[in-house]
């Protein structure tokens, strides 16, 4: 697999705290990478750090395959673009104007593809309304459309949707789907809004305390947070040759528990078990979101 | 850094202070030796029009410095900084390109206060 962004045992410290502490993570090409952790968890850093606009304590990371300490790492800069915390615009200038000189910036001899990019974000017919006079989600789509400038095929947004109404995250979210579905362009997003993300992810990190708890893709996520009747019995032995017999799709989690992912006639099945000597002790009706995944992954980190 | 000071150069286009100070300068320009050319109507003294040749001294460290953190300050507020980071530009180019913007836009202040004087100068004394 491809990865465009993979970090290894990186780690950043500020005077008096510990911001990242070891953090490895890869983020496949082509993918919608879903960042999620609590506030101080270490995102933003970890986006700062990607960014260029701080370096690392320890550890590396590598874009498209190039260290960051590599002198041609601006080569792999020049594929990747950014809106961290607040997006970078001029207040004083139009839409257009903020492009072209991201355009100058960057080096590139005319502004061809301009037009474009303001119509993929939905602002070209602000014409000579200054940024200062945007809305938000506006200024938001400004951000993104200057990262655009130059084609980048890697997008790092740190926390998009925040301060939107619902009408501004839904088209943000619509944003994010047609750049990655028709021009191919990864994502990392940091996130706060789980549900948000939950639409668009096809990967997540979940950090904490400057660490990766865990990654996992969005399948897998779907597959641990599918809705279930959690067993718990005197013998799994039994109950599986029980559910067996129902033909009910199930996995067993240990020597007393067992989940079953389909709707259980309970008569039916307490009464089977009970003909087998299998008491059944507790049973518990799950469906995990991804908020309820989150806390119990980040408040079990805690517990142990 | 030839980049750099071309995004600083439609920046600086578009600054509103910019176009103020260069107003600014260019009055002053022609205030300078009008007053002058009036007080000695009035007292009888005669004036060499290079004596206020450098009054622009007077204004320009305070315009300078209102440009300089108004147009420098704003990167900062506004973090247009980081889009140049992000995409590979190191700090010192970009400071050295902000510095140099603030001195050509000085140098541009003190030039436009000179440009009325050609129109003053007596050909034959050089005195009013």
């Amino acid at each position: 697999m491809d990865y465009v962004l993979r970090t290894n045992a990186l780690c950043k410290q500020y005077k008096g705290c510990q911001a990242l502490n070891g953090l490895s993570m890869n983020v496949p090409k082509g993918s919608i990478y879903g960042f999620v952790g609590k506030n101080g968890a270490g995102k933003t850093t970890l986006i700062r750090l990607i960014c260029g606009l701080q370096t690392p304590t320890s550890g590396e990371y590598m874009l498209y395959g190039r260290k960051h300490t590599d002198k041609d790492i601006l080569k792999s800069r020049r594929r990747m673009g950014a809106v961290v915390e607040t997006p970078s615009i001029y207040l004083d200038m139009t839409a257009a104007d903020n492009l072209k000189i991201q355009y100058r910036i960057l080096g590139l001899p005319s502004c061809s593809g301009m037009d474009d990019i303001l119509e993929l974000v939905e602002l070209k017919h602000t014409g000579s309304k200054k940024a200062k006079n945007f809305s938000l989600g506006m200024r938001q789509r400004l951000g993104i459309a200057i990262a655009l400038v130059g084609g980048p095929d890697f997008l790092v947004l740190d926390e998009p949707v925040n301060g939107l109404d619902p009408q501004g995250i839904i088209e943000m979210g619509e944003l994010i789907l047609k750049l990655n579905r028709r021009q191919g362009i990864t994502f990392l997003i940091s996130s706060h809004i789980l549900d948000e993300l939950s639409r668009l992810a096809t990967h997540y990190g979940f950090i904490d305390n400057g660490q990766i708890v865990r990654e996992i893709s969005a399948e897998a996520l779907n597959a641990a947070c599918r809705k279930c009747v959690r067993l718990e019995v005197s013998d799994t032995r039994i109950l599986t040759r029980v559910l067996d017999a129902m033909n009910l799709e199930y996995q067993i989690i240990s020597g007393r528990e067992a989940d079953v992912y389909a709707k259980i006639n309970v008569s039916q099945l307490t009464l089977a078990l009970a003909k087998e000597n299998c008491e059944v002790i507790s049973m518990l009706e799950r469906d995990e979101s991804l908020e309820s995944y989150y806390v119990n992954l980040i408040g079990g980190k805690q517990d142990e | 850094m030839n980049r750099l000071l071309s995004a600083n150069l439609i920046c600086l286009r578009k600054h509103k202070f910019f176009w103020i100070g260069m107003s600014f300068m260019f009055a002053a320009g022609i205030f300078f030796p009008v007053n002058r050319y009036l007080d000695m109507k009035q007292c009888g003294s005669v004036n060499n029009l290079d004596n206020g040749f450098f009054g622009c001294a007077l204004f320009i460290g305070i315009l300078t410095a209102v440009f300089c953190s108004l147009y420098t300050g704003t990167e900062y507020s506004d973090g247009t900084m980081r889009n140049k980071i992000v995409i590979g530009h190191k700090r010192r180019d970009i400071y050295l390109a902000n510095f140099i913007t603030s001195a050509v836009t000085g140098i541009a202040m003190c030039a436009v206060f000179f440009l009325p004087y050609p129109l003053y100068r007596n050909s034959s004394s050089g005195v009013f």
